[in-house]
């Protein structure tokens, strides 16, 4: 299978370059310190939630502040893991290498995302067990943290086929990244617009940021609705990262 | 293809860059056991042609056929005949040469089980024993640049296209790559492009001239010494002048060098040096020294690509 083949060495790449570490180790400390944060504030309000009855659990008050806050380093780190995936290739001058290989841009594209995929669903993973130690001293709603993960995971999918497309636009690879950092900050920031605005405005302008298609996901529901939202979303870039290729070859 | 010795069939190649037609409608043909030099000034649209061969871009027009079948209507079985090396080797600097050449015969879909030895062999015949665990990008240009050529024929392909091979490599390393190049002309068709004359000398059978996006000229090696002699140079004891001489059949055109020398631009259809010399002697102008010159590679080149018409010797 060529396309594994792609894939593995992608991820073999990125686990040789310095980026990938350097991402996960900021990303992990960046996330370690606001779950301890969240912790500290839980343990200081839990003498009053159990004492007013039925308020949240530990896990509904935890996994909803740590994915929701995690979810904005993942779009701020994903550019910089997605970036090199074809533009390096361009820099390197090694593209040529895989359009003459008997392998379809099709394959091409899903070995670089599968491969990149390795990286970010190590960052999620990596966030996961943090709420996950708590299962020692505490109940953890098993369930419900495995979705917000599965919501988590989704979103950085979605997110590294939009970083892909990106890359195979430009030889740069850091234009790819600020590219990348762009567009998903003007997702979010056009939902949150949206959301001040009112009335008509807020199913339209929060219906392509990220976070709206995140929230049922950290409040331990299954929204098929926002899942097919993020495959779609990486679909979509994916095919664009394909048609990408092809016109290259063809360009006039 | 009828014809089970074509491995390269192409004909009406173009490719426009913009408003820019980079090749120019050539029609080309590499047969097994053939080594064709493609020659041309930077810019004569070889790179271009060579993309094509390879698929890494699309002809504007044209149909190519490797090993009988359709680069375009099947790429993925046309492109398995193929090994490309571009003018930068596509290299990746952070994999060694043993996990490079295992990537790329994955790539090319070489079976596992036939991988190491597939690898055995191009390490050993592209000279790169005892580099397999060192990295790419710690290797010397003549190292990187073997292995290039290791991943082009890797897979044993039919085709082995290698654009400008020899490109910063020294004088030994060249010879090395050449005599690989020439064993590989023996079992597939190679076609290499160079601005390098000598190279072209050393190792193709076929030479094709490109200027301007179009083939300009094309011959078989062996043919290019054997050209018909149209000039000669001659010394004489004395010297009848240039009108006197013009008056010798089947002279176009004479130019006056020092030392009572003259170069005579002959045609050949209607005189030989022989003839000249007989004419010479009875005329009683002291032949003193008389040598045919044959037109070299390089002046061919030279004249094919001025942007004058070419003799076509095939």
């Amino acid at each position: 299978m060529t396309v594994l083949a792609i894939a593995r060495r992608e991820l073999a790449a990125l686990y040789r370059s310095p980026v990938a570490w350097v991402v996960l180790a900021a990303v992990t400390a960046i996330v370690a310190f606001i779950f301890l944060l969240h912790l500290n504030t839980y343990l200081q309000v839990q003498p009053r939630l159990e004492r007013s009855q039925g308020g949240p659990g530990v896990t509904a008050f935890l996994v909803p502040r740590l994915f929701g806050a995690a979810t904005t380093i993942y779009l701020m780190a994903a550019p910089l893991l997605t970036m090199g995936l074809l533009a390096g290739e361009r820099r390197n001058g090694t593209l040529p290498l895989l359009l003459s290989a008997p392998v379809s841009t099709l394959e091409i594209v899903l070995g670089k995302f599968i491969g990149v995929l390795g990286v970010l669903l190590a960052m999620v993973a990596l966030t996961a067990l943090m709420p996950a130690t708590l299962a020692l001293v505490a109940h953890i709603d098993a369930g419900a943290l495995l979705l917000a993960t599965l919501g988590a995971a989704l979103f950085v999918a979605a997110a590294g086929a939009a970083g892909l497309y990106l890359s195979a636009l430009t030889r740069q690879p850091a234009v790819a990244a600020v590219a990348t950092l762009g567009l998903l900050l003007i997702l979010l920031l056009l939902g949150e617009w949206g959301r001040t605005l009112g009335g008509d405005w807020t199913p339209l302008l929060a219906y392509p940021a990220p976070s709206t298609h995140l929230a049922p996901f950290f409040k331990g529901l299954f929204d098929s609705g926002a899942a097919a939202f993020f495959v779609l979303f990486a679909v979509v870039f994916l095919a664009l990262a394909v048609r990408r290729l092809d016109n290259e070859r063809l360009q006039r | 293809m009828a014809d089970p010795t074509t491995l390269i069939e192409v004909s009406g190649l173009t490719r426009d860059y913009g408003p820019l037609r980079a090749v120019d409608a050539i029609d080309l043909r590499l047969a097994r056991g053939e080594v064709l030099g493609l020659l041309g000034p930077n810019g004569a649209g070889k790179t271009s042609t060579m993309q094509m061969l390879c698929g890494t871009i699309a002809p504007t027009a044209g149909r190519i056929s490797i090993n009988g079948i359709d680069l375009l209507d099947e790429p993925r079985r046309a492109k398995q005949a193929l090994g490309y090396l571009p003018e930068d080797p596509p290299l990746y600097p952070d994999m060694t040469v043993a996990e490079y050449l295992a990537f790329v015969a994955a790539l090319h879909g070489v079976p596992r089980r036939a991988r190491a030895d597939a690898i055995r062999r191009a390490v050993s015949r592209c000279g790169l024993e005892g580099t397999e665990t060192r990295l790419v990008a710690n290797l010397s240009k003549g190292y990187q640049q073997r292995t290039g050529i290791a991943q082009a024929v890797l897979h044993d392909p039919a085709v082995v296209i290698l654009d400008e091979p020899t490109v910063g490599l020294d004088p030994i390393q060249i010879r090395e790559i050449r005599a690989l190049i020439a064993e590989l002309g023996r079992e597939h068709g190679v076609i290499l492009s160079t601005h390098i004359l000598p190279e072209v000398q050393a190792t193709c059978s076929r030479v094709a001239i490109m200027h301007l996006g179009r083939i300009v000229f094309s011959a078989p090696m062996d043919r290019i010494g054997e050209a018909p002699i149209d000039r000669v140079l001659v010394r004489l004891g004395t010297d009848p002048g240039e009108a006197a001489l013009r008056a010798l059949p089947g002279i176009t055109d004479i130019q006056g060098l020092a030392g009572g020398r003259y170069r005579l631009h002959v045609d050949p259809e209607r005189t030989s040096p022989e003839r000249i010399a007989a004419g010479i002697v009875e005329a009683g102008w002291g032949l003193a020294e008389l040598s045919p010159e044959r037109r070299t590679l390089e002046q061919i080149f030279v004249e094919a690509t001025a942007g004058e018409p070419a003799a076509e010797a095939a």
